[in-house]
């Protein structure tokens, strides 16, 4: 393998090159020391050079079997990952139908992208996954904590708090029906515990969302029970005074990669938020289309899209690699996120919908930066 | 370039080595580009001249004979080349049975058009028709099992009807037979596959049959290079070119298919052209484009680059709750 194929900043690099170390073959038989005094690094950095040298490459070619440092121990036969895949929890989004073409929620380890319009939830998904990820286990929940980075200023406490209070009473009237609920569980469904368990973070400008994205493994370590990653939205920052639109694209892949990353490592399910924009195309109708580009498309592993029909809310799976394209109603309360609504059985509250959602289709106009800190974000 | 000390010749005693140090020759490469051999031969004891004989002859030898056109085909005769069937027959059709063993197969098309469910697609069906082991590095989670799962249960209802308790068993069989390989970022991503390289012959842990490795799939291939290419650097564009280096590697000189996937960007008149540059274009042996109407929900396959057919040949399938299906077989 050649040196320049390792992952090494370049002042590094350019050392190695400079003492004639072109291969990694010339490394193997290097100790630190040696390595130090030859190239002109400090020891720390030949430790860490050599750190980087596969070391298999030679030797297990000669005794047959692969040595236990291989790069090839992460693999996973499609079997062991079947089991995984079959007995893992999904974080329910409380509406049903919406579970339902998500066949269950949504999944750890995988980046769920949320497309759409102002105003027609994404922020509340958001913030009810946020407080679902928090069912605890013994009601059939993940009953994990969640971090939700915020770079719109668009996460409203006193909506979670509303949000919260609707769930907490939802899963204590289920759950005492069919048993006597235990202290343990009663301390878990608490109003102060479930908000002191989502950790808010706010971003302002695309270095500091790439800071908090960085260093996302440090911030894991201390909370291992996060598992839920709320970014809401990943466009905001990275849709204005870019004019490098090339590097923005290679930004953006490297935060995927890091995200996919992330999700993988701490098994936990990450969820994006996204923008929308206009798309010409070649028969002059203009599409609806996600933000931020083709190759971003490529960043996620599904991408729901939401979108209004009337006055009707409406998600799409768009894509997925094992969930069907299909589509589902839901509605948004004062609890959260909600089945759809027959219209007819409730006449009253239609009309009130109504002029809600045309105050909503107002703010659409207006352009998506100023949403923030818009209240009227929900029915 | 490895260290003279490394060939294991008999003659090259630490004495010998040691003298060579001296002038500054350690390794093969140091050797080959020292312009007074004849000056050391000299200056040298009668042993230092055998020793430098020895080391030359045994560079001739490492020097790549020519061969005929004959011999070629019939060394690839021996070799037993075959063809590995996707499992979708319209797509088989057109490529003359499926991707040939040898050659690099990359997957185009926008985002949602089925790349990576012709991906799982094609490694169920090689691990289940050709009981061979299919190396997966997935680089953006989305190797989902129980698609895996779902679709060789397809292909194993059409073949033959299996006993429900065989069925199981069969089914697990070859769903060991597909290694997943998780890579976030390029540098990962090449080790894997110098170690691949490296490893190939050796004990994977597989079922005994599927001990073979047969197919290497990447997916995506472009999320791993699109970070790092373009701007003011070239280590990226190193990066890509090692890469591909090390992809054709495996598939000419272990007779793998290899089949990679790439994604779309904008091109001329608007018209999606696969990404990655000019540079890139030359890496693959076969080039499929991959279109998805939405309202039929039929997937378009074309072929746009191939190394043995012609191209312009179209084939479409479906994707199912059950697999991938072709049109053909759907009317």
């Amino acid at each position: 393998m050649e040196v320049a194929l390792l992952p090494l900043p370049t002042s590094l690099r350019a050392k190695l090159f400079a003492a004639g170390h072109f291969t990694t073959t010339t490394l193997l038989f290097l100790t630190p020391l040696e390595l130090a005094r030859e190239a002109q690094l400090s020891n720390e950095e030949a430790l860490s050079v050599l750190k980087l040298v596969p070391r298999s490459s030679s030797s297990s070619s000669s005794d047959g079997i692969i040595s236990a440092s291989s790069a090839l121990d992460g693999a996973k036969t499609a079997w062991d990952l079947l089991e995984y895949e079959k007995n893992r929890k999904k974080i329910v989004t409380s509406c049903a139908e919406l579970d339902m073409i998500l066949e269950g929620g949504f999944c750890p380890k995988e980046v769920t992208e949320i497309c759409g319009v102002p105003g027609v939830g994404k922020t509340q998904l958001g913030m009810q996954l946020a407080i679902n990820v928090q069912i605890p286990v013994k009601l059939g929940g993940v009953g994990g904590h969640a971090i939700y980075i915020d770079t719109e200023g668009s996460f409203m406490l006193e909506r979670a708090l509303q949000m919260t209070k609707a769930s907490i009473d939802e899963l204590v009237l289920a759950s005492s029906l069919s048993s006597p609920m235990d202290d343990d569980l009663i301390q878990q469904l608490d109003i102060d515990t479930y908000l002191s368990h989502i950790y808010l973070v706010r971003v302002h400008d695309p270095t500091e969302q790439l800071a908090v994205i960085n260093n996302l493994p440090n911030l894991l370590k201390e909370h291992n029970q996060v598992k839920l990653i709320v970014i809401d939205s990943i466009t905001f920052n990275f849709r204005q005074d870019f004019e490098d639109m090339a590097g923005r694209t290679r930004l953006l892949a490297e935060m995927g990669q890091k995200l996919a990353k992330i999700a993988e490592e701490h098994d936990l399910a990450i969820v994006l938020t996204n923008q929308v924009t206009m798309k010409p195309s070649n028969n002059e109708i203009s599409r609806i289309v996600p933000a931020l580009g083709e190759s971003w498309s490529h960043a996620c592993t599904n991408r729901v899209m939401m979108y209004w029909i009337d006055t009707q809310r409406y998600a799409h799976v768009v894509k997925s690699p094992s969930l069907q394209a299909a589509t589902a109603a839901y509605d948004i309360d004062e609890c959260g996120i909600c089945s759809a609504k027959n219209k007819s059985n409730n006449k009253s509250n239609n009309n009130e919908n109504k002029s809600n959602n045309k105050r909503l289709k107002l703010d659409e106009e207006a352009a998506a930066a100023d949403s923030n800190n818009n209240p009227a974000h929900f029915c | 370039m490895p260290k003279l000390i490394e060939l294991g010749l008999p003659s090259l005693t630490p004495e010998v080595y040691s003298i060579l140090a001296s002038q500054g020759i350690i390794s093969v490469e140091d050797f080959m580009l020292s312009a007074d051999i004849s000056k050391l031969e000299a200056w040298g004891s009668g042993t230092l001249k055998e020793v430098v004989a020895e080391i030359l002859h045994y560079l001739e030898c490492q020097r790549v004979g020519l061969k005929s056109g004959l011999r070629g085909v019939q060394d690839m005769q021996a070799m037993g080349i075959q063809y590995l069937p996707t499992g979708c027959e319209s797509l088989d059709a057109i490529l003359e049975g499926g991707l040939r063993e040898g050659t690099l197969t990359e997957l185009v098309g926008a985002s949602a058009t089925g790349k990576t469910q012709l991906c799982m697609h094609v490694a169920a069906s090689v691990a289940y028709k050709c009981r061979a082991l299919v190396a997966y590095i997935d680089t953006c989670h989305s190797f989902s099992s129980i698609r895996v799962a779902h679709m060789v249960g397809t292909l194993m209802k059409t073949s033959e009807g299996h006993q429900g308790g065989v069925a199981a068993d069969e089914l697990g069989k070859v769903l060991k037979g597909i290694l997943k390989f998780s890579a976030f970022d390029i540098y990962s991503a090449l080790s894997i596959l110098h170690e691949l390289h490296a490893s190939i012959g050796n004990n994977f842990q597989a079922p005994e049959e599927f001990r073979h490795l047969r197919l290497l799939i990447v997916d995506s291939a472009s999320s791993l290079i699109s970070p790092i290419l373009g701007g003011n650097q070239i280590q990226g564009h190193a990066l890509m070119v090692s890469m591909g280096a090390i992809l054709r590697k495996l598939a000419i000189e272990n007779h793998l298919a290899v089949l990679i996937t790439n994604h779309t960007v904008g091109g001329e008149f608007g018209q999606p052209k696969p990404a990655l540059g000019e540079s890139w274009k030359r890496i693959p042996d076969v080039r499929l484009l991959l279109t998805h109407d939405p309202s039929s929900n039929a997937c378009e396959v074309a072929v746009i680059k191939h190394s043995s057919i012609a191209c312009n040949k179209q084939a479409s399938f479906c994707i199912t709750k059950r697999g991938l299906q072709s049109a053909e077989a759907e009317l």
